[in-house]
Parts: structure tokens; sequence; C-alpha cells
């Protein structure tokens, strides 16, 4: 058997689906009508029909030597991917339903949509379903599998949806899509988790590791989750309720989706895995109960359907319901009655949704209520439907017989189960066969034989035979129900052994016969069909008291997710107060969970050293004028409050003593504050005003709660910091390292310059982009801020105030540009030795530029001073940086290197002063912060659009 | 060899940075065709960088201690890589966001050109910079690098959001929107920034380092002290306001619905791939070598599929948080997309679900050494990214194409547009324009994770590597969520493949600017093509996901709270800067 053979049924439906795509692009002569079409396609899949009976009976073949034809591609080597496929005994079982009753079905769908405009669409759909089912059952890799399984899922889903303009089959399939997919998933990880126990996903290691998995911790997860994704995909209690509401799919797709393929799916999947999932207690158990319920779930609902296709769905759940009873016992007899009762309702549901199909398309109605008399109108329908309805009723001499028959004995003989069990099986299972029977007379009686109900004549129909072509498709599978069961019996028998032996795991025998003589069983079987008669002649009071079947779990689990839903998105209310709350709630969790370690011994917190005064001072002034932040009630107050904290902070860092970050974060902080309150004015007075109203209208309760998470948080990251400072060394591991270094390599006396403007130059390279980064991002933004009510509030236009006007602030203002320069320059002259940089340098000069803006208004400042234009300022910054950086690049081949050229060139300068490529860094550095803070400053106080260009940019605006 | 010397491993990040300078120029030009280069340079210019990454960035053989992280060797490589593919695909997108209606004023000579009122340069300088930032944290391997480059990528995307939106129209509602989503998101991320920039510090103070190579060596060899340990854990924190990770994830659907279409796509991509890279080198810094639950076996490298179930773990409060986070995400994000009407907000609480689907990757771990990619959870989470990239983009490409002119709106001015909003003008887009409403659809079924798509191919390798390292729970979990998350992608399918057009909806047209509908159509087929022939790219994020652990694993086992035995030992561990 060589592999591409194995291939090749796949191959030919996928070369019909290609066939159905062309014809919808008119690739292909449109001419032919839509009937041709269907039986063209159908030639397709009664061609792979021919090759899989090729494989199976052909010389060398799976039936014939026993062996099992595989085949296999690499896919993802990546992830160790195949794409496997493998023919034994059930493959080729269900393989041929699903290219025989596929092919019948799409030479009927062609007939079905004779008349409609579009049907090339639902040829094409049904061609891929076809292709997707028969991967499913053909596949040889439990993620081959997967992915057809996923892919019958969106094709049913686009078959049951064919009439987009009914909502009833968009919600019809959406729900077939979320129940089924929602299972897949399930299946998903139940089969990565077998194969993660069996260490491989290939089906014949799977098979062959039985005793490992069911060994295994996870056994219980995997079967679960494997059981949940067949159960929703073969419409188990209480998954159930997609089947009957999928039946708004046309009729040719009920016929051939939820009689012989897709529902069955999930019952194949089990009887596949049965080898290394079987054999346990809890297999028994749970495909047992489920199948028995699901069983008479579907026996009883069945009676009270008034619509054909309802009754056909609820006989289908009932059957598929037994089938995985029969998968639950696990016993050579129950597989023998699995196989056989997989050919006989795979034929003979196909041939009544069909039939019903065709009654629907003459009478244009499906409605017990309004049908009936059709005998005499169409005969050879009539007669279709009785050996189908006797069928499915198991009667001999029809194959349903014989399935019913092997039900019956394999629930009598369930081995190893208390006896109350047997009982409760063999009692279902005669109650439910009573049921399923008594709705095929139902069926048949009811439509074709009882009286009408009401005129039909008025609706002006008049029903009669189809064209003989679509009687082929119902016809084919009725009358083989009789061959097969009559002559053809060897031939099933050889087909369903091999595949009951292949589910199973050892050897099944299937002797068929219709007669071995009165035993037990028989007697069950009369007795069923008893029942059946009574039911069948009291079906209208039991019909009306029949409740409607509740449907809970889809609701109840759909109400759950937007309840959930409805919870979570009104947490996402759009306030940024609720975000922020919610986010420090976090922290604050997160630290008192985690950050708190086992408390430190107090003695080394050093609380014993004397505190001075100073230090007191500053945590005093830090957290007091925090605290006040929060309390007072003016906005420009709060401002200042929240510098006055900074400068605390400041203090603390003053005695530390680190007189470099101290420096750096007092200018930072007034800086801040300068902007924050340049920016305040921005904003419209009556919105201010609003703003320092809201903690009235926030209820008090709200404001206990923030402050509690604030509290939490705070305190959280108070001690975290403390405890982690005593619990860890203070030393630190780099500063001796820089200590040692900086004099001798870049010969700064002070550490922090030296790291800054040598040690870690790239760095603050980046960083003085950003800053002017920053202030460019200011610039655009507020660029496109709301002029209209920001423009009257702004420096430029408002009258500063009398206060400011006094004639000393003017004169300091007028004079203290140099005044800063000179100082600027000092800081950076004296980076190297002393504290202070160029950051400090460029802040205090922006500080400058805000002062002579607030005291001079926006228009004089920026005139009497043409030349300060941040824009350039900025490019100039960092050209002077990028410039050093190459002197150095160019004298050592090392960029932002040290090089004292001031020393090479022998330049006289006073102490402590040299001329390095580390001071130009040092005055680039001052210049480009210079230039973004002023890029913010002009923003925030100038006129719209002119913070960037200085005066030569009004030129533009005309 | 100072920092400086590494600029010569840095040639995507100039070539970008050069660009950037140049593209400044170039859209404050006065001639119109000159101002169009933008677009184009900016391309060329990622495209180049994609080239000189793939030549000059050290890959994971040629990687030394001096030249960048040696956690992941080929991390740099594939990540830059990545941005640049991912880079061209959001530049095509992009195009047309800013100066629409001004450049067409201009066109039809009823304006003239105004520098002052030009937004392109900055926006296609910010859109380079932010990728430069992103180039940068792929190459980090240095926290303060690492900080710089997240602010890098980060600052530049708080002004397109605000931006995008305002010159999208003069519509004031629609500005006012852009507005708030531009503040929401500058302030939520500086506290992001600022709880990560917290555990740098932690970091730096419990290890005496900022270099991760040295902090990898010094946590295997004297263990995880306190600091360390509480550094990590916020610093993970915060990065998860990057990869919009609960309880971080508040900002996404705001700012995402503020700003225009195309910056929301760059938004899902670039600062998410930013967080990750930056999550990803943190972890590798503790390794995952720690005993899971406290069982002590060690972590076997075989096939793919044999059982492992010793695995390898984080060290147990980390890996405890980003369960506890993934398993939130992932359920938030998807529970929030469930009832959301405006397809940007669908789409924004999807992009939190997705983080929550790769925090699990990240939480697994590369695996044994020399495991096959099922096994290796980054190399999962660099395949995912890269993915996610590709058809996200396709989604909201659909979204940036279509438009309506909002004719009958009063203040409403000539050549203004506005993008659909609601997921009903979605409807019947299949039959209306059936190019957009295939990408909508494959890419929609993508994210969803259905196979065969790409996003079949993507999400798997994370199931596998959780179970194989034995996270049966996260993966029924991650199982579960992916069920939700069909519920709110099959509504947007049904929505574009089976129901009719709303007649009620006001009509859209097709935006003017085609290399929107090409980024589409471009990401559709690389949904498609990444199916078939994603192995290729496994591959790499395999290799570029190999993890080099830290040589000492003895001290691993200690216990996490020890503190140092002596300050001396710390210094021992950690050599010149």
């Amino acid at each position: 058997m060589t592999p591409i053979l194995v291939a090749i049924p796949l191959l030919l439906c996928l070369g019909g689906a290609l066939c159905a795509a062309l014809h919808a692009h008119g690739g292909v002569s449109r001419r032919a009508s839509v009937v041709v079409w269907g039986w063209i396609l159908a030639g397709w899949s009664a061609a792979a029909t021919g090759v899989l009976a090729w494989i199976g009976w052909g010389p060398g073949g799976v039936l014939e030597s026993g062996v099992i034809a595989r085949a296999s591609w690499s896919w993802v080597p990546a992830w160790d991917l195949c794409f496997s496929l493998r023919v034994d005994g059930l493959g080729l079982l269900m393989g041929l339903l699903v290219c025989g009753v596929g092919s019948l079905v799409m030479g009927y769908a062609g007939h079905y949509f004779s008349k409609k405009a579009g049907a090339w669409r639902f040829l094409l759909y049904m061609m891929l379903f076809q292709v997707s089912m028969l991967g499913v059952v053909l596949a040889g890799d439990l993620l081959t599998l997967f992915i057809f399984w996923e892919l019958t899922s969106i094709t049913s889903f686009l078959l049951i949806a064919y009439d987009t303009r009914d909502p009833k089959a968009r919600r019809g399939a959406l729900k077939a899509l979320v129940v089924t997919g929602g299972g897949g998933v399930a299946l998903f990880i139940g089969l990565l988790v077998i194969a993660w126990m069996v260490g491989g996903t290939d089906l014949d290691l799977v098979l062959s590791s039985g005793e490992l998995v069911r060994g295994h911790d996870l056994y219980g997860v995997a079967l679960g989750l494997v059981a949940l994704g067949a159960f929703t995909k073969s419409a188990q209690v209480p998954f159930q309720g997609w089947l009957p509401d999928g039946m708004t799919a046309p009729t040719p797709a009920s016929a051939y989706l939820h009689s012989a393929t897709m529902v069955k799916a999930g019952v194949f999947l089990l009887a596949r895995l049965h080898p290394a999932l079987g054999h346990t207690a809890e297999w028994f158990w749970l495909l047992t109960s489920i199948g028995l319920v699901t069983m008479l779930h579907g026996g009883i609902t069945g009676l009270r359907a008034r619509d054909l296709k309802a009754l056909l769905a609820a006989s289908t759940i009932g059957q598929l319901g037994a089938l995985t009873m029969l998968v639950g016992q696990g016993t050579a007899t129950s597989f023998k009655a699995l196989t056989v009762g997989l050919l006989a309702h795979g034929m003979y549901k196909s041939a009544l949704f069909m039939v019903v199909g065709i009654v629907d398309h003459e009478t244009g109605t499906r409605d017990l209520g309004r049908l009936g008399g059709l005998a005499r109108a169409m005969p050879a329908t009539l007669a279709i439907a009785i050996l189908a309805g006797l069928s499915m009723a198991g009667l001999p001499p029809l194959f349903g017989y014989l399935a019913k028959d092997a039900l019956v004995v394999s629930a009598a003989q369930a081995s190893g189960v208390p006896s109350w069990a047997t009982w409760a099986i063999v009692g279902s299972v005669v109650v439910a066969g009573a049921m399923i029977a008594a709705q095929a007379g139902i069926l048949v009686w009811d439509t074709f034989l009882a009286r009408p109900r009401s005129e039909r004549a008025e609706d002006g129909v008049h029903p009669h035979d189809p064209p003989w072509g679509m009687l082929i498709g119902p016809g084919v599978p009725a009358v083989l129900g009789i061959i097969g069961a009559v002559v053809a019996l060897p031939t099933a028998s050889h087909l369903a052994a091999s595949a009951g032996s292949a589910a199973f795991g050892s050897p099944v025998d299937v002797t068929l016969k219709f007669w071995k003589g009165f035993d037990a069983t028989k007697a069950l079987g009369v007795i069923a069909m008893v029942g059946a008669l009574v039911v069948f002649l009291a079906r209208r009071p039991l019909g009306r008291l029949i409740p409607r079947p509740p449907e809970v779990l889809f609701p109840g689990v759909m109400g759950a997710v937007d309840l959930a839903a409805y919870a979570v998105t009104r947490l996402q209310n759009g306030q940024l107060h609720r975000y922020l709350l919610v986010m420090f709630a976090a922290m604050a969790g997160l630290i008192v969970w985690r950050g708190l370690p086992p408390w430190p011994g107090l003695d080394r917190a050093g609380w014993e050293a004397p505190w001075p005064v100073l230090r007191v001072a500053g945590c005093v002034l830090a957290a007091g004028s925090a605290l006040a932040v929060v309390f007072l009630k003016r906005d420009l107050f709060a401002i200042l409050a929240l510098g006055a904290s900074g400068l605390g902070v400041s203090m603390l860092f003053l005695i530390q003593p680190a007189p470099d970050v101290a420096l750096v974060m007092i200018v930072a902080d007034v800086l801040t504050m300068v902007i924050l309150v340049l920016a305040l004015l921005r904003v419209p007075a009556w919105f201010r005003r609003q703003a320092d109203r809201l903690d009235q209208v926030e209820s008090p309760w709200a404001f206990r709660r923030d402050g509690v998470v604030a509290v939490l948080a705070g305190a959280g990251f108070a001690f975290l910091a403390l405890f982690l400072t005593l619990d860890h060394p203070r030393e630190s591991a780099v500063s001796p390292w820089y200590l040692q270094h900086s004099k001798t390599a870049v010969s700064a006396s002070d550490v922090v310059a030296g790291i800054l403007v040598d040690f870690r130059a790239l760095d603050t390279l980046i960083e003085i982009t950003v800053f002017a980064l920053a202030g460019a991002g200011v610039y655009s933004l507020l660029r496109h801020a709301s002029p209209a009510a920001g423009d009257r509030e702004t420096i430029a236009a408002r009258d500063t105030g009398s206060l400011l006007h006094t004639p000393l602030l003017r004169m300091l203002a007028q004079g203290i540009l140099p005044l800063a320069i000179a100082v600027a320059a000092t800081h950076i002259m004296y980076g190297h030795a002393q504290p202070g940089d160029g950051f400090t340098a460029g802040v205090i000069l922006c500080l400058t530029v805000a002062f002579r803006h607030v005291v001079l208004g926006y228009e004089r400042s920026r005139r009497s001073k043409p030349w300060l234009r941040p824009l350039r300022l900025v490019g100039a910054g960092l050209g002077l940086a990028i410039a050093s950086a190459t002197i150095a690049f160019l004298v050592n081949g090392s960029f932002f290197s040290h090089v004292n050229f001031g020393e090479s060139l022998g330049i006289p300068l006073p102490r402590d002063v040299a001329l390095t490529t580390s001071l130009l860094f040092d005055a680039a550095i001052a210049v480009a912060v210079m230039g973004g803070g002023t890029l913010v400053i002009n923003t925030l106080s100038g006129p719209k659009g002119d913070a960037a260009v200085g005066e030569g940019g009004h030129a533009w605006k005309s | 060899m100072t920092i400086a010397d590494r600029l010569s491993f840095l040639w995507p990040e100039i070539i970008l940075f050069g660009a950037t300078c140049g593209v400044m120029m170039l859209g404050l030009s006065k001639h119109r065709s000159t101002r169009k280069l933008c677009a184009p340079v900016s391309g060329i210019a990622l495209i180049a960088a994609g080239v000189a990454a793939w030549l000059t960035t050290p890959g994971p053989d040629t990687v030394t201690a001096q030249t960048g992280q040696l956690l992941f060797p080929g991390l740099a490589l594939y990540g830059k890589g990545m941005i640049a593919v991912v880079g061209v695909l959001m530049l095509l997108l992009v195009a047309g966001t800013v100066d629409r209606a001004d450049e067409e004023h201009i066109a039809a000579r009823r304006a003239r050109f105004n520098p002052l009122s030009s937004n392109r340069a900055e926006f296609y300088s910010f859109f380079l910079f932010s990728l430069t930032g992103l180039m940068l944290c792929a190459g980090a391997d240095d926290l303060i690098w690492l900080f710089l480059a997240l602010e890098l990528t980060s600052l530049p995307t708080y002004i397109m959001v605000t931006m995008s939106g305002a010159s999208a129209g003069s519509w004031m509602a629609w500005r006012n929107k852009s507005q708030e989503a531009g503040v929401k998101y500058f302030f939520l991320g500086a506290l992001g920034a600022a709880v990560f920039l917290y555990g740098f510090a932690l970091i730096y103070g419990g290890t005496g380092s900022t270099n991760l190579n040295e902090i990898s060596d010094h946590i295997a060899h004297q263990g995880l002290n306190s600091l360390t340990m509480t550094g990590l854990l916020l610093a993970l924190a915060g990065l998860g306001f990057k990869v919009a990770a609960v309880p971080m994830h508040f900002y996404t659907a705001d700012v995402y619905e503020g700003a225009a279409a195309p910056v929301s796509a760059f938004l899902a991509f670039t600062p998410k791939t930013a967080g990750f890279l930056g999550i990803i080198l943190l972890c590798g810094c503790m390794g995952w070598n720690y005993p899971p639950h406290g069982l002590a076996e060690a972590p076997s490298a075989a096939g793919l599929w044999s059982p492992d179930p010793a695995g390898n773990s984080l060290p147990e409060p980390i890996r405890l948080m980003l369960w506890v986070i993934a398993a939130l995400t992932m359920t938030v994000g998807n529970v929030l997309a469930i009832l959301q009407n405006s397809i940007k907000r669908l789409l924004a609480y999807s992009s939190i679900a997705h983080s929550g689907y790769m925090l699990v990757g990240v939480m697994v771990g590369p695996g044994a050494a020399d495991g096959p990619f099922g096994k290796n959870g980054v190399a999962a989470v660099l395949f995912y990214l890269f993915c996610y990239g590709v058809m996200n983009l396709g989604a909201f490409a659909v979204v940036a194409v279509l438009e309506r002119t909002p004719g009958r709106l009063a203040d409403a001015q000539p050549g203004e547009v506005h993008e659909i909003e609601s997921i009903d003008e979605l409807r019947g887009l299949c039959r209306t324009r059936p190019l957009l409403g295939w990408v909508m659809a494959i890419c929609s079924l993508s994210l969803l994770g259905l196979p065969p798509l790409v996003g079949f191919f993507a999400k798997a390798p994370l199931f596998t590597s959780a179970i194989s390292a034995g996270e049966i729970t996260l993966v029924v979990v991650l199982g579960i969520n992916s069920a939700i998350a069909a519920y709110y992608y099959l509504r947007l399918v049904r929505c574009v493949m089976l129901e009719d057009p709303d007649p009620a909806s006001p009509p859209t047209n097709e935006s003017p600017f085609g290399s929107r509908r090409l980024a589409g159509v471009l990401s559709a087929a690389g949904v498609l093509v990444l199916a078939v022939g994603g192995n290729a790219v496994m591959r790499t994020a395999h290799h570029a996901a190999a993890y080099r652990a830290a040589d000492a694993t003895d001290a691993r086992h200690a216990d996490l709270h020890r503190p140092d035995p002596s300050p001396g030992q710390a210094r021992a561990a950690t050599d010149a800067p």
C-alpha cells in the first residue's frame, strides 16, 4: 500500500472543492446547471469512495491482510508536527460512510438547490466539509486529527448559517460553533496531555501505550477533556442543545452533517482512543451514564416534535447516546454493536433526512400538523421512507434490526458491573428503543399515510414525486439497508469486524445473523416493539405531556459570562482616578504579600545614632508638605506644597552627604514647580475652580477609600525600603570602584561628575536626547491643545498684576540672565572637581528664562533676547556633545573617552579647571537642557505655536 | 572597552536615528513632493536597519559579554529582524494619519504650507524613534540601557496618540477623545515606569550591578536575596504596563479608542514587544532553574513529547505572581471584550488577552537547554509576538481603510473624515468589499487561534510548553479563555461574513491611501503564508530563545531569603563596569 494511495481520497475530495470554487468564480463553464454540478461533485466523492474501497478490499488492502495503511509527511518540523494519515478498519468504515453518503448528498443537493442562485457556495462548503471530515477519520496523528476536527466545526458553521439572511440560522450556527469550538479547545488540551504522557502524537504510539496512559496521574484530566470534546461534538447531554438549533441548515447539509458524519465524529473519536483511554471504571461510568441519559433524552423529546427535522434531530441525539454508551461498555460485543450501529444509522438517517428534504421541497412545510396523505402523490418517496423508517424502527429484515439486536445483546451482557446497573442499562435501552421506533412510525405515518390535517389545496401546492435524480440520494442508502442485510451480509460483517477490532484493540467477532434462536434478548426486542406500538398510538397525548426540554447549560454559561463581563466592564469606567486606584491597590497588595521580609534586627537600623536637627526637619518638611497637598483646597497651594516636599527630600540628601544629588534635586524640583504653575495658568479659570471643588462632590466614602489605599501603598513602599536596606548590607559594590578610578582615569575629583560625563557618557547623551524629546513632546502636545480657552489665560495676554511690576523685580529680571550664565559657567568649569554639573547649570538657566517671562511678560522677554531660540539650543547642545565625543574619538580612537587637551596644548588654567572633552560635554549638557527646558517654558507661557521659532517665526504665521 | 565602543554593534539603531533626523527635515519642506518622501525614507531606513541587523548584530555564536547580554545570545538579532519586518508593515498602515486635511487644502490651493501646523515630520520621526527604542530594547544588556530604551519606545507613542487624533479632522468630540487618551496614557505610563524603575533600583541594590550578565552571575552564585527578589517583582509588575497586563491594563481600551486606528495598531505591537523583551531579559537573569513546587529533579532535554514533569521554574514567588497575572490578564481581557461594540475597544481588550497568553510562555521559560521548540516557552512568545504583530495589524488595517464622511454632521468641515467605530459598520463587508472582508475574517479567525491559520501554530507551542512544565491548571485556564475569545471574534467574523450591510449606519468608503489596504492584504497573506511556511520563523525564534544559564547552578537551590554572606563576595562577583 503506497503512502500516496492513502492520501488520494482526501485529494479527490479536495479536487472536488477546488472544482466548486472554480465554478464559483467563473473559472469553469457556468452553463451547466446546478444539478449537473451537483452530480459532477458527487463523481469526485464517488471516486474517493472507490479508492477507499480499493484500499480496503484491494490486494494487500486493509481488510484483506489486516495491515494498517499509513502515510506521513513532515509539516512543521520545528514543532514535530506531521501530516499523517492512517487507514485501519475503523477509519475505513467511517471513510466509506463519509465519502459514500457524501457523494449521494452532493447529487441530491444539486437537485435541491436547482432553482436557487448562489448554490455554488453551498456546494463548496459541502466539499470542504467532506475534506475535513475525511481528514478526521483518516488522521494518523493526534494533531492532524485535531486540525481537521476544528475544520469540521468551521465548515459546519458555514453550512448551518448558509441562509445568512435568517437570524435563526445565524444564531444556530454560532451556537453550534461556540459549543463544538469550546469542546474543541478541551479536546486540544486533552490530546496534548495524552501526547505528553506517551511521548508523541503518532496515533500508533498512542494506541499502543494504553497501560502508560491509564496509569498516569493525569489520566482523569485527559479523559475528562477528551470526553468533553467528544460529547460536545456528538451532542451528548448536556451539550445537546446545538443540534436541534442547527436544523436551520439546509436539509442536504443536515442529511450529511447530522446523520452520518459530523455528529459521529465524537463517537468516532472515543472509539478511536478507546485502546489508549478505555478499559477503566472511569471510562465505563462516564460514557455509559452520559450515553444513557442522552439516549433517553433523544427518545423522549422526539415525541413532542412537530417539525420533521426536529424529530429527526431528536432521534439522532438518542442514537448518538446509544453509540456513546456502547463505546463506554468497552466489550467485544459492544464494539460489534457499535460498528453495526454506525453503519445502519448512517444509512437510514441520511435517507430519512433526504426524504424530509423532498417533502419540504414539494410541500413547502415540515410541520407534522399540516402534512399527511402524501402517499398517493409521492409513491416512490413513500417507498424509500418506509424502507428507511423500518430500518430505523429496527425491524427485520433490515440492517437496522441487526443494529438494534446487537445493541440489546450488548446491553444485557455488560460485564463487571453491579446488577442494578445492568438492569438500568437494559431497561433504558428498551424504553429508548421503543420511543425511537415510535418516532420512525410517526415520521412515516403522519407524513404519508395519515389523513391530511389541513387543506393544502388552498395553498395551491400540488406535491408530486421529485425527479428521479433526486430520489437516488435517499434511495441508495435505503435500498442498501435491505441489500446489505440480506445479500451483502458477509461483506458488511467483514468491515464491521475489522472496524470493531481496531476500536476495541483486540479481535472482535462479527457474525451477523437474523435468527440465532430465541433468547431473552429477542424477548426484549419484542417488548420494545410492543412498547413502540403503544407509544405510537398514544403519540398525541404523550406529545402534549412532554414538556419542552429545558436548556440550561448554554444560556447559563453564556449568561454567566455576560454577567462577568458586565461586572468587569463597570470597573473600566474611563476615569484615571479609578485606574490609578486599582493600580496602587495592586502594588500595595504586592508589597504586603511579598515585599516584607522577616522582621530584621532593628538594632542595625542605626536609630541610636544622634539625629541632627536638619534631618528631622527634612523629614517633617517632606512628609508634612506631602500631606498638605491632599488637604489644600487650591491647586496653586498644592503645587507649592509639593515643591516643598521635594525640597525636604533634597535636604535629607544634602546631609547624607550627597551634595550632587541634592543640588540636582533642588533645581529639578524648582523647575518642575515652575512648569506646573505655568501649565496651570493655561487651564481656564472656571475649570480650575471646578476642579478645586471636586473633593466636595466626591462622597466621603470614596475619599476614605482612596486614603486607605494611598496610606497602604505609601507605607508599603516606605517599609519596603526600610526593611530591604536593613536586611541587606549597605556597602555598595560599585561605588568603591568608581571612587578608586575616577581620579586616576578621568581626573574627576567629583565622582558623580566622572560617572555622568565620562564613565557613562553614552547614557547621558541618550538622557539629554530624551530630555529634549520631552520638550518637543510638550510643544507638540500643547500646540494642539484647545487654544480658544487657553490663550486668554497665558502670561502673554494676561495682566501680570501689580505685585510683579515692582521696579526692583524688573531690574532683577533684566540683569539676571548674565548673572545666571556666570553661575552656570562656574558649575560647568568646576563640575569635575566640585558638586554641580552641566545639568544643574542648564536648569538654572531655564529658571532664569522662566523668571524673565513672568516678570517682563512673554513678548518683551523674547524680544529682548532674540538669540534665545530653544530648538537651536537643543541642536547646538546635541551637536556639541557629539563633537566632543568625536574629538575624543580622533585623539584616542574611542568615543567619549577622556582627553585633557588643555594640558596637552599647554594652556595655563586656574586650579581645578581642566580643558577636557568632559568639560565640553558638560557644556553641551547645559545647553541642551537649557534648550529643552526653555522650549517647555516658552510653550507654556507663550501664545500658540510661537515657542519653538521665536521672533523670526512670525513671518511664517502670516 | 567603554560603552561607547558598543556603537559599532548598533548600526540598525544608528541608521534609524539618522533617518529620524532626516525625516524631521524632509517633513518641513515647502515642496509637497519632498514632504512626501518621509514615508519612503522611513521605509528604506527600516529595511536598511533590518539588513544592518542581519549583518552586524552579533548572533548567538558571536556575542560576548562586551557586545551584549549572554542570557539569550540570539535575542537581539531575532528581535531586530522582527521589528524591521513588522515596522515596514506598520509604516504602510500609518500613511495619511496626520496632516491629511491640511495636505488636501494645500493640494487644492486653498492654503499654503505652514510648518507650524504640520505634523508629518514629527509623526514619522517619532514613529522611527519609537522603533529605535524597541531595537535598543532587543539589544539591551544593562538595566539602565533597558530603562532608557523602554522610555524611548514609549515617550513618542504618548505624543503619537494625541497627534493622530488631532489631525484626523477638526471634529471636537473626536479630538478631545485623542487628547484624553494621550493624557491618560502618559500619566499611567509614568506610574508604570516609576514602578519598574524602582524595581530596577532595588535589583541594583541587591546585586551590585546593572549589567544583566553580572546580575545573572550574581544570582547564580549567591542566590536571590530579598532585595533582588522584591526588585524583580516590582520590575515585572511595572513592565506589565507596557504589555497591558492586569492590573496595569486599564489604559488600553481608552487609548486605542482615542488614537487613530493605525496608531492603535502601532501601540498593539511596539510597547508590547518592548515590554516582553524586558520581561524575558529580567526573567533570564533569574533563570528558570529553580525546583518547581518544591520538587528537585533535573530537567530532561528529550523529545517534544517526552514527559518532563520536573521541568524548570522561576523562583516560586515570581512564578506565582506571573501565574496569577497571566490568568487574570487573559480572563479580564477576554471578558471585557465581550460587551464591546466599538471595534477598536474590542481589539484593545483582545490585545490584553493576548498578552496574558504570552505571559504563560514567559512563566514556563525556555525549558531544558537544547530542548525542542514546543517545550520552549520563550521561543513560543517570540514567535507569537511576530504572528500577533502581523495578524493584529491586518485587523486594524481594515478599520483604518474604512472611513466615512460625516456629510450630515453640522460641524463637519470639508475634507474631513472619520474612522468607523462600531462593529455594526463592518456588517456584510465580505459582500460589499470582499477583499477587506476576507482580510478581516482571516485575521480574526487567526487571532482566535483556529487551525490551520497561523494563530493556531503560534498559540499551540504556548500550550505544549506549559504542559511540559506541568502547568496543567494554567493550560486549562488558557483553554477556557480561548473559548471565551471565540465569543467575540466569531461575532466579528459573523458580522463580516454572514450579515447584511446595516442600512442605518452611514455609508463608508475606502481610504484614498492605498498603502493601508496593502498593509491589510499583506498581513492577511502573511497569516496564510506563515501557516504553511512558518517553520523557518519558528526555527529562528527557537534559536533566539536558546537560553544560556549562568554557569553555577548549585546556589540556585539555596534559601531565597538568605542575605549575602558578606559584602566582599558581592564585590568579587562584580567586576569593573
